[in-house]
């Protein structure tokens, strides 16, 4: 099997591979935010925001998926494998996005509540004019770097059946033998994707920082 | 003449005509164990210029933003247009419309500017009349870009605080103050944070608003400025106003020695 025919076949894996990272990141920023907005009061609810976060942080990806997937399924609900993924990696994206906020809305100075409090802004209009959008662009740079992990993270969608690259990558292994050449283009194909990426994101990181002097 | 404050302070305001003011005023930020501020009574009348002077840590900032309801004091009243707004420890929570009613009309200018970086100069000056005062954009920015135009600012409007220099970035703070029409601004160390090519540029500003009878209260350390602009002189010392009065009497004659050695440094 020549090395053109399997680049072409894996790659056939990118949409789906797309797919779930963009779903997982969408749903893990929204999530995300939530929760860390839910935890910034504190109380009750703040400690219940809190103990999610570490629950979806200490359980393994694939755990999730598999609860998603085959749990959900047990019980009369079937989601298919490219949502699953999606949203079993938008779960775990979500504790980490909650932190990136969080830690977000910690950078924001004490100053800037003073000064959004003292032109008679409320509570809740200072946090969404000022303190939130200050946290998000703070959070930026750590966001988009996540989903570059999440393309990586994609691939365990390979284990309920989702299309991606990882699993195009098994069936034509599978029909050609060639495990060499298989995972050199699978390895080719994410450093083509993640590298440009990378460096894109370090140079809007810069910028940020430098207009939020 | 010049009152040396000692506990002989009102209980009430009454019918003063004041605009502002704070009575037995004290604050703690351990449990009372130790005051930044000890009851500190201060009123202010509409038109005053009232400079506040005092070595660092002697409770200037903590009795300014007590004014403004930005730090809740431990015991004591504030006072707005002779009506209480708050009564500490008794009344421990105002209601947050209250709060937000004072703070519009009761503007503040802090020393390290606090502008929001995520907006630009227009943007941070037109929030307040927008989401506060409810202003339409486009009468919001027209505000915004007539403060901006007082304080010499107008070509500067859509650039961001980090493009501004320090002097730059107070011109905007005070035009953010003075966009929401207030009563009174309080100004904390306005010029403590710039160099001092660009203090100048401040005080011009602070001096016009003088001139049109803004009634101020200002934090400073620039004795010949504030000897050129306010009408009272306060001065403070651990957590204690000792000595309040004319500015003119205050700069020649201070009874007090504490205030003779932080206006004449003797």
């Amino acid at each position: 099997m020549s090395t053109g025919y399997i680049l072409k076949y894996v790659l056939q894996g990118a949409p789906t591979t797309l797919e779930i990272a963009a779903g997982a990141w969408v749903l893990g920023t929204v999530l995300g935010l939530l929760l860390a907005l839910v935890r910034q009061p504190g109380g009750i609810l703040g400690f219940s925001a809190a103990s999610v976060v570490t629950v979806l942080r200490c359980v393994p990806p694939l755990v999730l998926l598999y609860v998603v997937f085959f749990g959900l399924a047990a019980d009369g609900v079937a989601i298919p494998a490219v949502p699953a993924a999606a949203a079993a990696l938008g779960l775990v994206e979500a504790s980490f996005t909650a932190e990136y906020f969080r830690a977000g809305f910690l950078t924001v100075q004490s100053g800037q509540y003073d000064a959004a409090h003292s032109i008679g802004l409320s509570r809740f209009s200072a946090f969404r004019l000022v303190i939130v959008p200050q946290a998000f662009i703070f959070a930026v740079p750590p966001l988009l770097n996540s989903f570059v992990a999440l393309l990586k993270l994609a691939t365990i969608a390979s284990a309920v059946g989702a299309p991606e690259l990882l699993y195009r990558g098994q069936l034509v292994y599978e029909q050609s033998g060639q495990i060499t050449t298989v995972v050199v283009v699978i390895i080719l194909i994410y450093l083509l994707v993640t590298i440009p990426l990378t460096k894109a994101i370090s140079m809007l990181e810069a910028k940020l920082q430098l207009a939020m002097r | 003449m010049a009152i040396e404050m000692s506990a002989g302070v009102p209980e009430t305001l009454g019918h003063t005509g004041s605009l502002l003011g704070a009575i037995n005023i004290g604050k703690s930020f351990d449990g009372r164990r130790t005051w930044a501020l000890a009851d500190a009574s201060l009123t202010v009348q509409p038109g005053e210029i009232v400079c506040l002077i005092g070595a660092n840590g002697s409770g200037k900032t903590t009795l300014l933003r007590c004014l403004n309801l930005l730090c809740t004091p431990s015991k004591g009243r504030i006072v707005f247009h002779d009506e209480v707004v708050g009564d500490w420890p008794e009344q421990a929570k105002i209601p947050a419309a209250r709060v937000r009613d004072v703070r519009t009309r009761v503007a503040m200018v802090f020393q390290h500017f606090e502008l929001f970086p995520h907006l630009t100069a227009m943007g941070n000056v037109a929030l307040g009349p927008r989401h506060v005062l409810r202003l339409s954009k486009q009468d919001a920015a027209q505000r915004a870009m007539d403060s901006l135009t007082s304080v010499g600012l107008a070509k500067f409007a859509a650039k961001r605080p980090g493009a501004l220099s320090g002097g730059q970035k107070q011109r905007v703070a005070i035009a953010r103050a003075l966009a929401m029409t207030p009563e009174i601004i309080l100004f904390d160390e306005p010029t403590s944070a710039l160099d001092r090519e660009m203090v100048e540029e401040v005080l011009t500003i602070i001096a016009t608003l003088a001139q049109s009878r803004m009634t101020m209260v200002i934090v400073t350390h620039e004795l010949a400025f504030a000897r050129q602009i306010a009408t009272r002189v306060v001065t403070m010392d651990q957590g204690r106003i000792i000595e309040d009065g004319p500015a003119d009497v205050m700069f020649t004659n201070p009874q007090s020695t504490r205030s003779q050695e932080l206006l004449h440094g003797r």
